[in-house]
Order: C-alpha cells, then structure tokens, then sequence
C-alpha cells in the first residue's frame, strides 16, 4: 500500500516535470516579443532594449532553461510581465477560490452522480430511467459558457435571487462584517458556479454508477443476500452498491480532468477569482510566467486529486486490500 | 457482430435520436451557402444590412434577427454548422488516426514500448485539456481554423489509444495473427493488413466521442477570444454576442448558437453512445 | 442549521443597509485589476485609476487642458539664458502619514526614476541635468539647454512637471535596499510598499480578485480650493474599486444599483438601455486618439503619393463611422484628433469626402491615370507597366478590436475594386507591433493611438531621426522640411506661434499620407444619479476632478 502511494507520488513528479519542459520551450519559440505590449509613444529606443533585459529574454535559450529548472525547484516561478511580481505569489492568492469551486463541485457532481445512478438502476426501465438519463446528458454535452451564461441571466438579472459574479459583496467587507457574514456572502456567491459545474459533471457519474450497479445486481453475493431474506434496501446499500462503486471510482479518477476544464470555464464566466481566471487572462495579456505558473499549479490540482482517488480505490477495493 | 439486428431504432432509441439531429445540422451545412447567393447581406463574415443599425429582433428579412453589425444571424448559424462539422471530422479524425495507430503499436510489441507509450498516455489523460489548449495556443499566437483543428487533434489521442491497445493486446496472441507471422508477415504488414480492421469498429465509437470533445474545444477557444476570427463558428458568435453587451438583451442572437452547439455534441455523444453498445457487448443489455 | 442562516441573512442585510446610510461610498466598476500599485512601474490604465487619486504631480491639467499648479506654487520661473526653472512649493502640505511634503521629496522622486531609468517614465527626465534642492519648499532644475534648443521648452513642463511625486520617508529605504540587489531594477519594481500619497484619497485596502478601497484623505491640501467656479472636495468618504471582469456583467450591476459609475466605455448593446433609465445618465466625450492606416513609404508602390492619395479617396470614413461604429465616433482626416480642440486643425486635406463609392472610385481612377497607372483585365498596373503585387494589410485579432478588423475589412473591399490585390491579414497584437516597429517589415497595417493632451507626437512619430528600429517613425517618413518644422515645434515658446507650426505639419501631413487617419472613438460612460458634479473632459468623465467634486444627490 505505501510502496503504491510512493510510486503514485513519484509518477506524478515526472508529469510534472516533462510538462514543465515542454511549456518552457513551446513558451519560447513562439513569435513576437513581450516587450511590444508596453508601447508609449515618448519611450526612446535604448529603453526598449532595457526592457528586453528586464524580462531577461536577451540570454540564449539552453541557458534560459537551466535557470528556469533551477529556479522551479526552488519554488520561484518567475515574476509575472504585467506586474513584476512573483509568480507563486500570485497563484497562491487564486488557490482557494478555485480549490473552493473546485472540491466542492467535485464532491457534489459524484455524490449526486452515485445517488441518482443507484436510484434509476434499481427502478429500472421506467420513465425515471429515461428522464434523469436525458436530463443528464443533456447537461453533460451542454456548452458549459453558454449554460452559464443562461444561468445568470434567469437566476441573477431576472430573478435577482443571486449576485452576478464575483465571490464576494465588497461593501459588506470593507464595513468590517463578522466572519459569519462573510462565510455566508461567499456561499452565497458559490451557488450558482457550483450549481452549474455540478449539473454539467453528475451525469458522467450518473451513467457509470447505474451501469456498474446493473452489473453488480446481477451477481451472486447480491443474489444470495436477498435469498437471505434481507431487506431490498440493505441489498441495494450494502452489498450492489458498495461494490458498484469500484468502477466509479475508477472514472471518477479520470473525470478529474474534465472537471477542472469545466472549472476554467465557470471561473471565467461568473469571474470567480480563482487560477481559472487567471490562466485565461495571462494567456491575453501573453504573460508566458504567469500562465505557465497558473497551467501547472492547475495541473498539480488535478495530480493530487488524481492520486488522492486512486489512494481511495485502493482502500475501498477489498480485494486489493487482502493481497 | 450482427449488424442488422442492433441497428433497429427500437433496440437503439437514442443511437437514431443522435443520427436524426445530426443529419439536421449537416443539412444546415448544405443549405448555408443558398442565403449569401440570395444577396450581399447574407455574407457570414462581412454581411451588413444596410437599413438595419445594429442588433434587431427577428423579421421577415432576417429569420433570427441580425448582430451587432446588421450581420444575418440565421445565416452565420448555418455557415457555423459548416465550421462545426469539419471541426469535428477532422480533428476527431486526426486524434483517432493518431490514437489508433499508437494504440496498435503499443498493443502489438508489448513489453518496453508498450509500458512507455502508455506512461506518455497516463501523463496525457491526467491533463485538464481546457488549460493546456490554451496555454499551448498562447504560445503558438493567433490560430487558424486549420491550426485550432490540428491543435485539438494532436492533444485528443490518448484516450483512444488506451482502448485501442487493450484491444491490440487481446489481438495479438490470436490465431490469424500468430499464422500471418509464420508466413512470414512483416510487423507493419501485420498491424495494418490484420489487425487494424478488427479494431477499426471501436475506433470509429470513438471517433464520435472524440467529435463531441472536438467541437466543444473549438467552441470554448472561440469562446474565450483565442479561435481564428475569419471563420464563422458559433462559439465566435456567442464571444461577440457577450462582448459586445448583448447577452442578456438579444436572446435570438444568444440562444441559437449555444444551443447549436449543445445540440451537436448530445447528437455526437449518443451516436458514439449507440455505436458503444453494438461494439461493446458488456454494455449491450441496457 | 437553515433557521440560523436565515436569521443571519437578515441581520446581514440590515447591517449592510445600516452601513450604508452611515458613510457615502462611490462604487465604481472597473474591468481589470491594477497590475500593481508601485507608481515608478504601474503603466496601465487600471493602476492609473488608483494612483491617479492618491499620488499628485507638481502641475496638473485643469478641466480645460490648462496646466495649472497643484502641489507647485504659481508658475514656474524660468531663466532661459542659465538654462534653470525654479518651482515653488505649496507650504503645509502633508503625506497621509502626517508628514510635510517638501522639496526632498521632488528631487528624491527625480532621482530614483534618473536612476533606475525607467522605461515609462525616463522620458520624463531626459533633458533634466539635475535638480537642485534651494530651500524646503524650493527646487531648482538645471536643464540641457543645449538638448532642448534655444533655453526652456513646453516639453519640460508637460512631461517633467507633470510626473507624480512619492515621500522620500517611505522610498528611500526601498530603494537602498534595491541597490544591494543583484538586480536592482528588477526588485525595485517588484516592491509595492501600501502607498504613501498627498491626493484626495488615501489607500484603504485591496483584496487581490474583488476590490480596492480608498478612504478620503481628511487633510488632503486642495479641500476647499476654488476651480471654475466650484469648491474642490472630495465629498465622499470613499471610493470602491470593484473588479467586474465583463463589461455585460458591470453594465447590469449599474442598472440594478450596484455600481455607481463603470470606469470605461460602456458596450453599444447598452447605451439604449441606460440612456432610458431615469436613475442613469450617460455621458459622451471625445477620446484623445485615432486609429488609422499606415504605409510602409521605403518601398514598394506605396510610396509613390499619387497611390496612397487614391487609396485615400477609396475610404469612405463617414460610412464607417455611422456602419461600424454606430456613430460612436469621429472621421478623422487629421493626426491630432478632433477630440484636441485646440490642436486639431479641421482644414486639412479630405481626399473623397462627400462622394458616393461609385464617385470615389472615378476619382480614384483619374488620379492614377495622371500619374501613369493603368489597368489590365481589370488588374492595376504600375506606371512601369508591371501588375502591382500583392498588398497585406496587418491587422490586430479580431476578438481583441472587432470594429478594427471589421473597418480593415471593408477598406481591403474597396481597395480590392481599384483592382489591387489586397488581403487583410490578422497577427497577434505582440507580433504586429514588433513587426512594425522593430522589423519594419511591412506594407500597411492598422492601428491606433492614445495620447496625450500635448501634440508633440506629430514629432515623434513623423521627424526623420526617430526612423530607426523601435523607434516610433516606422513609416519611414523622410521629409526635411517637415523635420525643421517639427523641431521648431518642439522649441517654440509662444503658444500662438506653436499652434500655427502644429496646424501645418497637420496639413503637410495629410497631403503626404504616411498615416492615413480613420476614425476617432468617442468614450460612453455612464453614472447612477445617486451622485452629481461629474466632469466632462477630453477622455471621459473619469477623471481627476470628477472625484475631487462629485457629490451625492441630495
């Protein structure tokens, strides 16, 4: 079990670092120059050149590499172009927001995902089936922006029952609100991101459990239980479901991706403050730190998540377990 | 595999339900180009109706209304459905091509080369692709339809070639192999001649799944400002539709293309679903 | 658990109204965040917003584009045989710490930014030999009399005069300690210290991703002061940066009465909407810029003037301006926009004004069979009697400027119908610019600029000497009689006389067409009428006076 959890670790250090190389040279190669987007007409010649040494792009390019590996390994990811600050710095302040969106939306997608899945695959056939499976795909292939987009025209213009982005009421924070009322204010801005980044995810789990559970009926432990005599939901929770859900985990690990893609997008539309929106804009603005900073800390997100299920898999499956 | 049999709407309900959508937006492609030869104003990229300034609601002359610029919604619409499709073709096409044949090399040699490919496919699937499409196009500056196409097919392999090599791996201890080997057969002959037909009916599951990721990265990239803005796609409409203000006040101009878009993957997903379950028997008692 | 939230919703909702009404907050959207708060470093528009209104220069422009003293006293005195100006402070001014302002504070801020050089700000201080510290409140610079021509020039005001000043309490250890780094510029600029000013507000706080506060600054030194007429405040208790990242998402705040004033030009689909809201006004203003066609004169056909003169008959500016601007501009035939109205001469040449496309393209026509062109097949021929080549017009991402790419387009039509091959050519913003300014590889691309409120940009982009690489001549205009002109610009005290020069290097201008100017935009903003007193100005209404005397509704 640790000899797994290391090789899971040391498997993830290695993405890392092959992702990390090939955007340092995609980031390189390309054309055009950074220091072209701070023009101002009274700027002389000489100046632009020390801009150019500013950004420290005048060294040639291997050498440029081995600073930047060096530099990663010590935690600096550069300073960004726009604003000279550290790279770290910045991502770091995005972190929560997004893990908030994130986490949140990940663990509610699943657990809805496996509780309607398990629902429909025991009331098989009926029109349930049909809706929840429609509805479900439907969100699933919806065009996230575009959905959201929807959302806050019904549910915010229209109705007015929520903000229309951002994650926080400025004026309730600078009058000095309790930490309640905060907690609150920011729930209340998370509501609609997350509704929409749930109901775009749950069907994917949805699908999975209920295929999984059909399977799972079907088996001889589940068979004997009800011979038993036990009753159909000790049969449906205990035993079908429990061991339906190795499978969903299984592609619950490689949905992860799909949801922080998913993410990206619903940071951008309801300007959630989180390293979505930040990738997005230093990718605009060309900032070649900042985006490679926000790509890879987004990347280590998802890692981690990845190894944190397969570290879930692993202790659920008790076959696994018994070795 | 008894084709006839499963391909009957009763057994496959939603396979057809995604093949009749489908059938409607490639026949929106068709009829596209028929509005820009009825008059000037009609032209997608450059078409201005000169007595109308700015958005307006539907009317005789302009069935969804017209943009920001008097541009004929209808008309971009359907000249999207064009951008969509080959879209979706090409780079499902690209990735599948790419996925299929790294998935066959990987099935078939087995051992090194199999364990390095599939190490490459583990650190690709674990990237959200959202993010990494845009970080590679910021670096690769202002695309080309052909360059987003490309772009999107080069990343969407890996999950193909997953499938296809455990595929290849069953494959390649069979019968008509081990025999193609022992007359002699060269590994390529093998690949390609013997087993690349037995695996080409999960491909082509994928190829539609792959078709729905395709259209919703174009989608997202034109979304966010970073798609080639000579072509017309609908996620370039919805951009300059948010943009511009209009979102939430010209909902003729918002709705079609979202939901256009929507459309179009759901039709790709079930048809990619339908085909699953002829190819997949696990899945087929549904 | 749900009861318990309820109840706290309410008390947060009556705390929130209560605080409200307690102090007067101007809300104002803005679209980004400021890159940073260091005022040697901030060079965007957002930061400036901020800084603008907490930092304050010697002299400054009044509504009227007037330089008027602001920390300064009176006028400067300036000795032109000696080469010397002497500035006067005001006395009893204080930074927001207590501390007085003084003339340690002028130089020092002179020589950080002589120092380190900064690209945005060096220009600044070019011609500056050093400045001297007479007494407290008294400096006197020493200038390069000899780079700046016969003694004291407009340029040291508008440019050296008008550069914010910081405390020297709060800079100087920043920057000592800069110079111990191993890359001193690179670190100085990376420090953002919670900034220090003497303006009309005080910085309060700033979440990274929402907002920024300002409080009003209680001993700001101008409260009080009469301009126009009006008493200058501030009058509210503080300005709210809040951060919306989509004009739709900031425009609709406005309306429901979130926000009382969108700091920057408000999307077309909206101006209907808003100008009909009783609780809404919406203010028009002349921008100061322009954008336009440019021409790479070195080689090529374009450089022959009778072709850029026909090419200029083709572009029916008008019809661009009410099509694709929604009449949310100017035509401009003049570099210096019609927005300057006291540098920008309307006299100048208008090549096809007034005339239907069919007109223009007959005119066109005759100009170039004057010149010797022909047509072969309906293909232009040049006077040599080769085909004309292929001509690419650079153009900005569509997304990133869509009346831009859509003006390029239809001029690349009409082009087209003159029987030039023309193609229209999208590159990234970064790549188009180094393209043109540094490699100077081009045929024509378009543009636009914005600037400043004193034209000496007709200088600067169009004077033979600044034709090099990364300068700011990148057509490669070469004209020695417009050079002369353009020096004697730049050295000419006398107002009257100096306005005469820039009208005829406008007019020069517009007969050679190195540029050839399109349209000028004009800036929509709108307010909630929860607060009045909003200044128009060349620009907009977000502007320094506007904050110093909006005040709330009564």
């Amino acid at each position: 079990m640790a000899g797994y959890i290391l090789r899971r670790i040391f498997q993830t250090l290695l993405t890392l670092f092959v992702i990390l190389t090939v955007l340092f040279f995609l980031f390189r190669l390309m054309p055009g120059d950074p220091a072209s987007m701070v023009l101002d007409p009274k700027m002389p010649p000489e100046a632009k050149e020390a801009l150019r040494r500013q950004f420290g792009l005048d060294r040639p390019l291997f050498t440029q590499y081995l600073f930047y590996l060096g530099n990663v390994l010590r935690g600096n990811f550069g300073r960004s172009f726009q604003s000279a600050r550290p790279v770290i710095a910045i991502i770091l302040e995005r972190l929560p927001a997004t893990l908030l969106l994130f986490t949140t939306a990940v663990i509610l997608s699943f657990t809805l995902g496996m509780w309607i899945g398990k629902l429909i695959a025991w009331r098989r056939g009926g029109p349930l089936e049909i809706s929840c499976t429609l509805l479900g795909l439907s969100f699933y292939t919806v065009f996230l922006p575009w959905f959201g987009m929807l959302v806050i025209w019904i549910f915010s213009y229209r109705l007015d029952w929520f903000p229309l982005g951002g994650i926080l009421t400025p004026e309730l924070w600078i009058t000095g609100a309790s930490t309640w009322a905060k907690a609150v204010d920011v729930l209340h801005h998370l509501a609609l991101p997350l509704l929409v980044l749930t109901s775009v995810m749950f069907a994917g789990s949805m699908l999975v459990m209920r295929s999984s559970m059909l399977e799972t009926l079907e088996q001889d432990y589940v068979v004997s239980a009800r011979a038993k005599g036990l009753s159909e939901r000790i049969v449906k929770n205990r035993h079908a479901a429990r061991n339906a859900m190795l499978p969903l985990v299984t592609s619950f690990t490689l949905s992860l991706a799909f949801s922080m893609s998913g993410g990206v997008l619903t940071e951008s539309v309801f300007s959630w403050p989180g390293v979505g929106t930040e990738l997005v804009e230093a990718v605009m603005a060309q900032d070649y730190p900042l985006a490679q900073g926000a790509f890879l800390l987004i990347a280590v997100v998802v890692l981690v998540a990845n190894v944190a299920a397969d570290v879930l898999y692993v202790v659920l499956d008790p076959r696994i377990r018994y070795r | 595999m008894n084709w006839r049999r499963w391909l009957s709407v009763r057994r496959n309900p939603l396979g057809f339900l995604g093949a009749g959508i489908l059938l409607c937006f490639v026949l929106m492609a068709i009829l596209a180009p028929i509005l820009p030869r009825l008059s000037e104003i009609y032209d997608p990229v450059q078409g201005m109706d000169p007595e109308i300034l700015g958005t307006s609601f539907p009317s005789r002359r302009h069935l969804l209304g017209t943009d920001a610029w008097g541009g004929d919604v209808l008309s971009q619409l359907m000249h999207g459905a064009r951008t969509a499709l080959l879209v979706a073709v090409v780079a499902a096409a690209t990735s599948v091509a790419i996925g299929t044949l790294i998935g066959l090399v990987a099935g078939y040699f087995a051992g090194f080369v199999d364990g390095t490919l599939m190490r490459l496919v583990d650190v690709m699937l674990t990237l959200p692709l959202i993010p990494l499409v845009l970080v590679v196009s910021s670096a690769l500056g202002q695309l080309s339809i052909w360059g987003v196409v490309l772009l999107i097919g080069f990343l969407g392999w890996p999950g193909i070639a997953r499938v296809i090599r455990a595929q290849a791996l069953s494959l390649r201890t069979r019968d008509f192999i081990e025999s193609a080997r022992a007359y002699g057969a060269g590994n390529v002959r093998i690949i390609l001649r013997h087993m690349a037909p037995s695996v080409l009916p999960l491909a082509f599951v994928y190829m539609s799944l792959t078709a729905n990721g395709a259209i919703f990265l174009e989608a997202a990239l034109s979304f966010l400002g970073l798609g080639d803005p000579n072509t017309v796609s609908w996620g370039m409409m919805l951009q300059w539709c948010f943009k511009t203000g209009n979102t939430f006040r010209a909902p003729y101009w918002m709705l079609p293309p979202g939901l256009a878009i929507s459309a179009l993957c759901f039709s790709f997903y079930l048809i990619g679903r339908g085909l699953d379950e002829v190819v997949n028997p696990r899945l087929r008692r549904m | 658990m749900v009861r318990k939230t309820v109840i706290f919703l309410v008390i947060l909702l009556a705390t929130h109204a209560a605080f409200a009404a307690e102090q007067v907050i101007l809300r104002v959207g803005m679209q980004d965040e400021p890159i940073t708060l260091n005022p040697f470093y901030a060079r965007d528009v957002w930061s400036w917003n901020v800084l603008g209104l907490i930092y304050e220069s010697l002299y400054g422009y009044n509504p009227d584009l007037e330089l008027v003293p602001m920390l300064a006293d009176g006028d400067p005195e300036t000795d032109v045989e000696a080469g010397t100006a002497i500035v006067h402070l005001k006395e009893g001014i204080t930074w927001s710490d207590g501390s007085a302002l003084t003339a340690h504070d002028v130089a020092f801020t002179a020589q950080v930014i002589q120092h380190f050089q900064f690209p945005t700000l060096y220009y600044r201080f070019e011609f500056v030999k050093d400045v001297e510290i007479v007494d407290e409140y008294t400096l006197r610079y020493h200038l390069d009399a000899e780079a700046l021509g016969a003694g004291m020039t407009p340029i040291f005001e508008t440019d050296t005069l008008t550069n914010f000043v910081v405390q020297k309490k709060q800079w100087k250890s920043v920057f000592e300690d800069a110079l111990r780094q191993r890359d001193p510029l690179n670190w100085f600029v990376a420090q953002a210290p919670q900034p220090i000013g003497c303006g009309p507000y005080v910085y309060d706080e700033w979440l990274h991703g929402s907002y920024i506060y300002l409080a009003r600054n209680a001993t700001y030194y101008a409260t009080g002061m009469e301009i126009d007429g009006q008493t200058v405040g501030p009058y509210v208790d503080g300005i709210l940066f809040n951060i919306y990242r989509t004009t739709g998402l900031a425009s609709l705040a406005l309306k429901k009465g979130n926000l009382d004033y969108i700091f920057w030009s408000i999307p077309p689909g909206f101006i209907e909407d808003l100008e009909k809201d009783p609780d809404i006004t919406v203010h028009r203003n002349p921008s100061n810029g322009f954008f336009y066609l440019a021409f790479n004169l070195r080689e090529g056909p374009w450089s022959d003037n009778a072709l850029r003169t026909a090419l200029a008959t083709l572009v029916d500016r008008e019809t661009i301006v009410e099509r694709i601007l929604w009449n949310l501009g100017q035509p401009t035939y003049s570099v210096v926009p019609p927005g300057n109205a006291a540098w920008h001469n309307d006299a100048v040449a208008t090549p096809g004004k007034g005339l239907t496309t069919p007109e223009r393209l007959e005119e066109a026509r005759a100009i170039l069979s004057e010149a010797g062109y022909s047509w072969a097949n309906g293909s232009l021929a040049l006077p040599d009697g080769s085909a004309a080549p292929r001509l690419e017009i650079l153009v900005p991402p569509a997304d990133y400027d869509p009346v831009r790419d859509k003006t390029a387009g239809l001029i690349t039509v009409w082009f087209n119908q003159l029987g030039l091959k023309v193609r229209k050519r999208n590159i990234s913003f970064a790549e188009l610019v180094s393209t043109v300014f540094d490699e100077r590889d081009f045929e024509a691309y378009v543009l636009g600029w914005g600037l400043s409120p004193d034209p000496d940009h007709v200088r600067i982009f169009f004077h033979s000497k600044y034709d090099i690489p990364g300068g700011f001549n990148c057509t490669g205009y070469q004209d020695p009689q417009f050079d002369e002109l353009a020096q004697q610009s730049m050295i000419t005290n006398d107002s009257t006389k100096r306005r005469e020069i820039i009208f005829t290097l406008q007019e020069i201008l517009a007969e050679d067409l190195p540029y050839l100017p399109i349209y000028s935009l004009e800036v929509i903003e709108a307010h909630a009428n929860r607060f009045t007193g909003w200044v128009d100005q060349l620009g907009g209404i977000g502007n320094y006076w506007s904050f110093v005397l909006a005040k709330p509704m009564e």
